[in-house]
């Protein structure tokens, strides 16, 4: 229970970062942890997805975006998308039904990731971004409501995708972040390495299996805990009665 | 116990962290730095010095004056720039001018800057001495018809790529993917940790050396409408229809639109065609296109801004301050705002 009230306070820090734009601050020089437009009214920070289409765009190799890629890669891989990213906690929010993950569908986000790169490129435009779900929700429906945009056909493609995640949302937990997230794509690259990370200690697991029922990804965290597909939640923590599982910085891989 | 102690030292430190803030307020919040140096002036002629502010701070700076404090040449009237928002960076175009007396060669010009902010109902003022090298050239021949004056803010001509924009890509892409395919062999080996921190600090290194983190912050504070899909990319040329030319030809009232664009937005062609076409059709029409990423000061002072975000593509009328955000309609609504329905 201490992780999830942990957990609960991080992706509250991670709402209010994100939404931060509402007190008057302007666009600051950080890219965001996760996914979140920064169109966005409120965003104070920039969509690292966003932004490597942009720097596509204009031919620039992106030093400053890979390195800052590796620092959230190093520090928590994917411990982002369960911890701190908002369209993140809204999957959670709707994590109904914790159905066992389709591990080859699972290789989907790369496609989504790689398409997504490869479109910058070919049509020099951020195509995603007139797709994507986050910017539905944050940009489209704002600036509907504040006059600026208005009911044409980007705006009906954007809740047409935004309705098809919401409606995957509620049918498979976390069902963005398992098959679709370009982000989350990204960031699990770094789930070995990352210095946040699922621990386990063998000689306390007797392969019950409490863990993968408790798993909102879907995975079975006693064989699978450093998984691209592990958003290091620890919700399979709090579920291992036995206290074999742990989440935690280390350097060592102990397990 | 612990607990007890623990919350104490906090509400401590939030207390040190308020009674600190007076004396960290005086502090200086805007950083200087000039696009060229040394700038190049001629003797007897006139040239800029491009100088980038930035708010480093989260208070607003008001009414920043630039004046010449010392140098070989003078610096004509600077408009002064009335607010210049918490993060934000605006470039000042210094004139100079040399008298044809002035001594040739390399010496150092300082400027003063002067500015406010305010904390609640503490303001300060700071004062602050920049200085950049100038050289003062002695103007050949050719100069006579006085349309030669170098302009300070051109960059060299490129040659060629250096080997460094080639090399360092390359090698860092290996790096990266031999240290993703090493964390599947040895998870979490020393070895695969610093081949990360290498990446990372040579990468970010690099970047904040080119200024990227800038260019970011750019990309993320001007909203495209077409880029993020709340609108129809147009990939058909702006045409003015027939009406339209004989309506807005009709106008007998000037007035003066500003069409406010940036680079890489994709419906801000389509904008600027169809304004363009506008003013041909009417001699009391004058337009005037601002590029955004270069003057975002203008966007701010006009109003494009919304949220934080500045807006492209957004036409202005300049007299009544009316504004019109994206292409969606573009011809039926600039007719209204010019007033030809």
């Amino acid at each position: 229970m201490k992780i999830a009230r942990g957990r609960r306070l991080s992706q509250s820090f991670g709402l209010l970062l994100g939404f931060f734009g509402a007190t008057g601050i302007g666009m600051t020089h950080l890219i965001f942890p996760g996914i979140h437009c920064y169109a966005c009214p409120w965003a104070v920070t920039i969509c690292p997805i966003g932004l490597a289409q942009n720097l596509i765009v204009f031919g620039t190799v992106p030093y400053f975006w890979l390195g800052m890629m590796v620092v959230y890669g190093v520090v928590a891989g994917r411990g982002f998308c369960g911890w701190f990213c908002p369209f993140g906690t809204l999957n959670d929010l709707l994590s109904f039904r914790k159905v066992k993950i389709h591990r080859i569908a699972s290789y989907s986000k790369y496609v989504v990731l790689g398409g997504t790169l490869l479109a910058a490129w070919i049509f020099t435009d951020t195509m995603f971004c007139k797709l994507c779900p986050v910017a539905s929700l944050e940009a489209s429906i704002p600036y509907l409501i504040m006059g600026v945009a208005d009911v044409n056909p980007p705006f009906v493609i954007h809740m047409i995708t935004l309705a098809i995640t919401l409606i995957g949302m509620i049918l498979i937990a976390r069902f963005w972040c398992r098959y679709l997230c370009p982000m989350g794509a990204l960031l699990s690259l770094f789930n070995r390495i990352s210095l946040f990370r699922l621990k386990l200690d063998k000689t306390k697991c007797s392969g019950c299996a409490a863990c993968s029922s408790a798993c909102p990804m879907g995975i079975e965290p006693h064989t699978q805990y450093d998984n691209h597909n592990c958003i290091k939640c620890g919700r399979c923590v709090d579920g291992c009665h036995l206290g074999a599982l742990s989440l935690g910085f280390s350097l060592k891989d102990r397990s | 116990m612990k607990q007890t102690t623990g919350r104490a030292m906090l509400i401590a430190g939030l207390f040190l962290m308020i009674a600190a803030q007076p004396i960290a307020a005086q502090a200086p919040i805007l950083d200087f730095a000039f696009e060229t140096a040394p700038v190049i002036v001629p003797a007897g002629g006139d040239s800029f010095a491009n100088l980038h502010v930035t708010n480093t701070s989260v208070q607003e700076a008001d009414d920043i004056e630039v004046s010449l404090a010392e140098g070989p040449v003078t610096l004509a009237t600077v408009e002064p720039i009335e607010v210049l928002s918490p993060f934000d960076d605006v470039w000042i175009r210094l004139p100079l001018s040399a008298g044809e007396s002035a001594e040739p060669g390399e010496s150092v010009a300082s400027f003063e800057v002067l500015y406010t902010y305010c904390i609640g109902d503490m303001c300060y003022q700071i004062l602050e001495e920049i200085s950049v090298a100038i050289h003062v050239a002695v103007v050949g021949p050719a100069s006579d018809d006085g349309d030669t004056i170098p302009p300070a803010d051109t960059a060299p001509a490129e040659t060629g790529v250096e080997a460094w924009r080639i090399v360092l890509p390359i090698v860092l892409g290996v790096l990266l993917v031999g240290t993703l395919f090493a964390s599947h062999v040895r998870r979490r080996h020393w070895g695969v940790h610093l081949m990360a921190f290498v990446i990372l600090g040579t990468s970010l290194g690099v970047g904040f050396a080119l200024s990227q983190d800038q260019q970011a912050q750019s990309i993320g504070a001007v909203l495209c409408t077409s880029c993020v899909g709340i609108e129809v990319t147009p990939h058909v040329e702006a045409v003015l229809s027939a009406d339209a030319r004989e309506r807005i030809t009709a106008l007998d009232e000037p007035m003066e639109l500003l069409v406010f664009s940036a680079p890489w937005c994709h419906a801000c062609p389509y904008a600027k065609q169809l304004v363009a076409q506008a003013a041909d059709a009417s001699p009391v029409l004058t337009v005037q296109v601002i590029d955004v990423d270069d003057d975002r000061d203008a966007a701010d002072r006009y109003g494009i801004v919304q949220s934080g975000r500045t807006i492209v593509p957004a036409i202005l009328r300049v007299d009544t301050g009316e504004i019109l955000f994206g292409i969606e309609d573009l011809e039926e609504r600039l007719l209204s705002l010019l007033g030809a329905t």
